[in-house]
């Protein structure tokens, strides 16, 4: 999970690492009062975690505390991609004499600790990644054992620093080094990271990307009031929402939805993660364009089925409806219960294809078949037999609706 | 042959009383290949459907020899449970568990390196050489397990736990039975990803095929498709890729199935695995017919495949 920046720095000060004094505001005045109080020029900056804030305006220089509020009302309400600027992070000026990248993360294809250290930081360093990587210092370390401040000196003499700042970078990426692991992070990232033009080193920004599935052991988020949430490039659409409540209601198996693609044909449910994958990639293969993702599966109840087929069949402008499942272990009876209450209910005029195969199969198909669901398939049905079913429905009811 | 577990291995639960650890010995006793003992502390000394209990890893492994552990805790306590077996010298870890801390995990990964341990997952329902032995509840009750896996030549590796009865049904549906079939894990990072996977089926003999199911996110077919176009690999092997649909940024139910950066796309991971001569299939139906292909052409004479 990403954090927003000022959130970031709440944790970087926790380890230490120097940030700029500053506060978040949602409002103009509130703006004003923190540049007021801070007393010193000020950067006003969109709390969003679009990538190219800055170059996309998100960031805006104030010298007085009037001109903070107009940098805040310009900002609050904006739009960086589906992303609404709600809060902004209203912090001192920097003087600033060198702009260095310093990051730390998991390795995901080594499965060990990435630190990365740059005397290029600022806004070209997907540039220096890209066209100079030999300006940037990395070194895996192995994760049983400690990473010590001279671990850090060395890769700052490495990166090709000198003077007080071989210490005093060493201490900053050992201090990345404790917060990742306090904060059981993915990633900490500090671009830049500032050398003042008073000798000082200050975290300019924060990239800070946590570990959803460790964050039940992070006392500092429930501290600090961070909630966890899941990681979405852009805001949950309604429908999403409705999908969330309906998990949330019932804690046995999940309902995972997504709307995919406004201007898709039929819905769908399927049955695993991996499976329902697959299910949009064959769709795709036979020329049928899934409005939505929803992987109904662990084993829930049928009112939780229930729930997530009468979501996916409500979508206005489907037509066609497909309910399939790989071969799995869960009770698919009780699958198939969900289903026929969610079809008797709203009748749909729509061809629905509803293939299970796996853990009670048979009754489940015999369930479908007397709910008055007329193409149900059993186990040995192909899955591209069944798509190829809807395929040859819909055009069918295509015909007839033009003729 | 096969890999990871025949039909000498003897395998343990850690956390046997829980919901998972009954259903993994429910499993196991009705293929014939019961765990031979279980732990879960406080509870030693009674049993499950007649298997041992003990209340540490290191007592009972002064009792049982111990080729294999399966790690049946909740996600929290997979770390301490893994170490555990370690410190009492088992060599094979399962871990059934799925979205274990990503940082628990690199610290057991970079153990089992460092001390030749091999840890199956996270996330992955099981195990099955068929015939011979299933580890966990892969396939379901026996009723199924016997239609989804049979024995055979092909090794079957998913990072999908579905996905391996999935696609091990449709083999076996064309006749095409098994060696050895495993979910390899969904999380971010892995024990067993499709390089070691592909390493063990290229030393096993029974195994003339490998299946790999792979999806969006992480490096690991990447990782496979080097391995394989350097020459590790020499048995043929036929991949599905899903999640050519998918859009980045969104998690898709596993915590490895999600592309960052343009990191672990559907286009990279096919392009990398057809440059390395992977036969890829577009649909599962394609699957047995490619394995099928590749089976003719194993079997011909040396001189016939000179041409």
């Amino acid at each position: 999970m990403r954090l927003p920046e000022y959130r970031g720095k709440q944790l970087f000060a926790r380890s230490g690492i120097p940030v700029p004094r500053g506060s978040v505001a949602a409002e103009p005045a509130q703006a004003e009062a923190i540049a007021r109080e801070l007393g010193v020029p000020v950067m006003v900056k969109a709390q969003v975690l679009a990538p190219s804030r800055s170059a996309r305006g998100g960031i805006l220089s104030a010298n007085d505390p009037a001109a903070a509020a107009k940098a805040s009302a310009q900002l609050l309400g904006c739009s960086f991609d589906a992303e609404v600027c709600r809060a902004v992070l209203v912090e001192e000026r920097l003087e600033i004499a060198q702009e260095l990248y310093a990051a730390v993360t998991i390795d995901p294809v080594r499965h060990d600790i990435l630190f990365l250290l740059s005397l290029r930081g600022g806004a070209e360093i997907e540039k220096i990644f890209a066209q100079h990587p030999q300006d940037v210092v990395r070194h895996n370390h192995p994760p049983l054992e400690p990473f010590l401040p001279f671990h850090g000196r060395q890769l700052a003499r490495a990166a090709g620093l000198q003077g007080a700042a071989i210490s005093s970078v060493g201490q900053i990426l050992f201090q990345l080094y404790q917060a990742l692991r306090e904060f059981q992070a993915k990633l900490l990232e500090i671009n830049p990271l500032v050398i003042t033009a008073k000798g000082q080193l200050v975290a300019a920004d924060a990239i800070v990307q946590l570990d959803e599935d460790a964050a039940f052991r992070v006392r500092a988020l429930k501290e600090l009031g961070i909630p966890m949430e899941e990681e979405r490039p852009r805001p949950p659409t309604p429908r999403e929402l409705e999908a969330i409540e309906i998990d949330k209601k019932d804690y046995r198996g999940v309902v995972h939805y997504q709307d995919l693609d406004a201007a898709g044909n039929i819905g769908v449910v399927s049955v695993g993660s991996g499976f329902s994958l697959t299910l949009l990639d064959i769709l795709d293969r036979y020329g049928l364009r899934p409005v939505n993702f929803c992987d109904c599966s662990g084993s829930p109840p049928a009112s939780k089925v229930y729930q997530a087929v009468k979501l996916v069949l409500s979508i206005p402008g489907i037509r066609g409806f497909l309910f399939m499942s790989g071969v799995v272990t869960q009770d698919l009876s009780v699958t198939a219960q969900g289903i026929v209450q969610a079809f008797q209910e709203l009748r749909p005029q729509i061809p629905v294809v509803v293939r299970l195969a796996g853990n009670r199969d048979r009754e489940a198909y015999e369930l479908l078949q007397a709910g008055g669901i007329a193409h149900a398939f059993p186990r040995e049905a192909l899955v591209e037999t069944c798509v190829e079913k809807l395929r040859t429905l819909m055009q069918e009811q295509a015909q007839q609706a033009a003729s | 042959m096969s890999i990871l577990v025949d039909a000498h291995t003897r395998a343990i639960i850690q956390g046997i009383t829980g919901e998972s650890g009954v259903r993994f010995t429910t499993r196991m006793t009705e293929y014939d290949s019961p765990p031979v003992a279980g732990v879960t502390p406080g509870k030693g000394g009674q049993n499950v459907m007649g298997i041992p209990v003990y209340d540490t890893v290191a007592e009972l492994v002064r009792e049982h020899r111990v080729d294999f552990s399966s790690i049946n805790v909740p996600p929290a306590f997979v770390k301490d449970a893994v170490f555990e077996a370690l410190a009492a010298g088992i060599k094979k870890i399962f871990i059934y568990a799925e979205r274990v801390p990503i940082q628990d995990t690199m610290e057991m990964l970079a153990y089992a390196e460092q001390n030749d341990v091999i840890i199956v997952g996270p996330n992955t329902p099981g195990i099955v050489s068929p015939g011979k032995f299933r580890l966990g509840g892969l396939g379901g009750a026996r009723e199924y397990v016997d239609q989804i896996f049979t024995p055979g030549p092909v090794g079957l590796v998913s990072r999908s736990g579905g996905m391996t009865s999935t696609i091990g049904y449709y083999l076996s549906q064309s006749g095409l039975g098994q060696s050895t079939a495993f979910g390899c894990g969904g999380d971010a990072i892995i024990g067993t990803p499709f390089k070691k996977a592909l390493e063990l089926f290229e030393r096993d003999p029974e195994t003339k095929v490998v299946v790999m199911f792979g999806e969006i996110g992480t490096h690991y077919e990447e990782e496979a498709a080097e391995f394989i176009g350097a020459g590790g690999c020499k048995k043929p092997v036929v991949a599905f890729i899903a999640g050519k649909r998918a859009l980045p940024g969104f998690r898709y139910g596993h915590a490895g199935a999600l592309v960052q950066r343009g990191f672990g796309t559907y286009e990279g991971k096919v392009e990398a695995l057809r440059a390395a001569g992977v036969r890829l299939a577009a649909t599962l139906q394609e699957i047995p017919e490619l394995v099928r292909q590749a089976l003719a052409e194993v079997s011909l004479p040396a001189a016939g495949r000179l041409r």
